[in-house]
């Protein structure tokens, strides 16, 4: 595997991959340190991503909503 | 009882008019909804909006939503609909989509990039990077950026997200790497500054 069809395959799966593509893939990661280093800060870039879930609505608008919600008429 | 056993208990009883029950099953989706709608839309005002009208489209249309996906997909599908409908509205300019991407160099090859991975794991500076990232996600075109809202930050899974997006998983599974690779250059560029090259 060289690092076009490495890159290929991250596309297609990333994440869920085959046992044998992943294989494949350890392969080349162990000569190719510009991949190893992508799918590294990728993986950080995720974990980081992630942490924007932490926030939410404001009390009040979701008490309001749910105001609306229970109140509102149909139709 | 078993999450889906509950959401199909409760969607019935919404179904047949019980507002309660309607409000226990929307309301885990409340967060999630509200922090896709921030960053479709501009404003705080229209991101509520978006989210108190999804809702009540949702309450509306519940006689119409046969199950066929969780109920919090199908309220990220009504949410990006409103938002782009309020976004017309607005008459922004969100639909030039192929504006050149901040970030975005070429097909990543112009330059070695650095390690920044054990730099993110550090509390502080993954804190500082959660900001830069928020300033890159608002420059991604919003078809790239809905995704990685919902993938990454809401945590549907590719095949939710390709059900709310009425898209096929290879274009979802695309976009997504398209769009996690810009970001990563974007962090690469910050923290090249940071801890230099
Ligand atoms: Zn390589």
């Amino acid at each position: 595997m060289n690092c076009h069809e490495l890159s290929k395959e991250l596309i297609a799966g990333y994440v869920d991959l085959a046992p044998d593509v992943r294989r494949e893939i350890d392969e080349h990661l162990r000569t190719c340190d510009r991949c190893r280093i992508q799918i590294q800060n990728t993986v950080a870039t995720i974990r980081i991503t992630e942490q924007l879930g932490s926030t939410g609505a404001r009390r009040e608008m979701i008490i309001r909503l749910q105001q609306k919600i229970i109140r509102v008429k149909r139709g | 009882m078993e999450e889906a056993e509950l959401e199909a208990s409760l969607l019935e009883k919404a179904q047949a008019g019980d507002r309660e029950a309607f409000w226990e099953l929307a309301a885990p989706s409340v967060d999630p909804i509200y922090r896709l709608a921030r960053r479709l839309m501009k404003t705080e005002e229209d991101a509520e909006d978006v989210v108190q009208e999804s809702f009540l489209k949702a309450l509306d249309k519940i006689g119409e939503f046969q199950g066929k996906s969780r109920f919090n997909t199908w309220l990220h599908r009504i949410a990006v609909n409103q938002g782009l409908m309020k976004m017309r509205k607005r008459r922004s300019d969100v639909f030039s989509l192929d504006a050149p991407i901040k970030g975005e160099n070429g097909d990543g090859k112009a330059m070695d990039p650095i390690d920044f991975s054990e730099s993110a794991l550090d509390e502080l500076q993954s804190r500082e990077a959660a900001g830069v990232l928020e300033t890159a996600l608002e420059d991604l075109p919003i078809d790239l950026r809905t995704i990685v809202v919902m993938r990454d930050i809401n945590r549907l899974s590719n095949d939710e997200v390709a059900q709310a997006l009425e898209l096929p998983l290879g274009a979802v599974k695309w976009r997504l790497h398209r769009a996690r690779s810009i970001l990563r250059d974007r962090l690469g560029e910050y923290f090249a500054e940071r801890i230099g090259t």
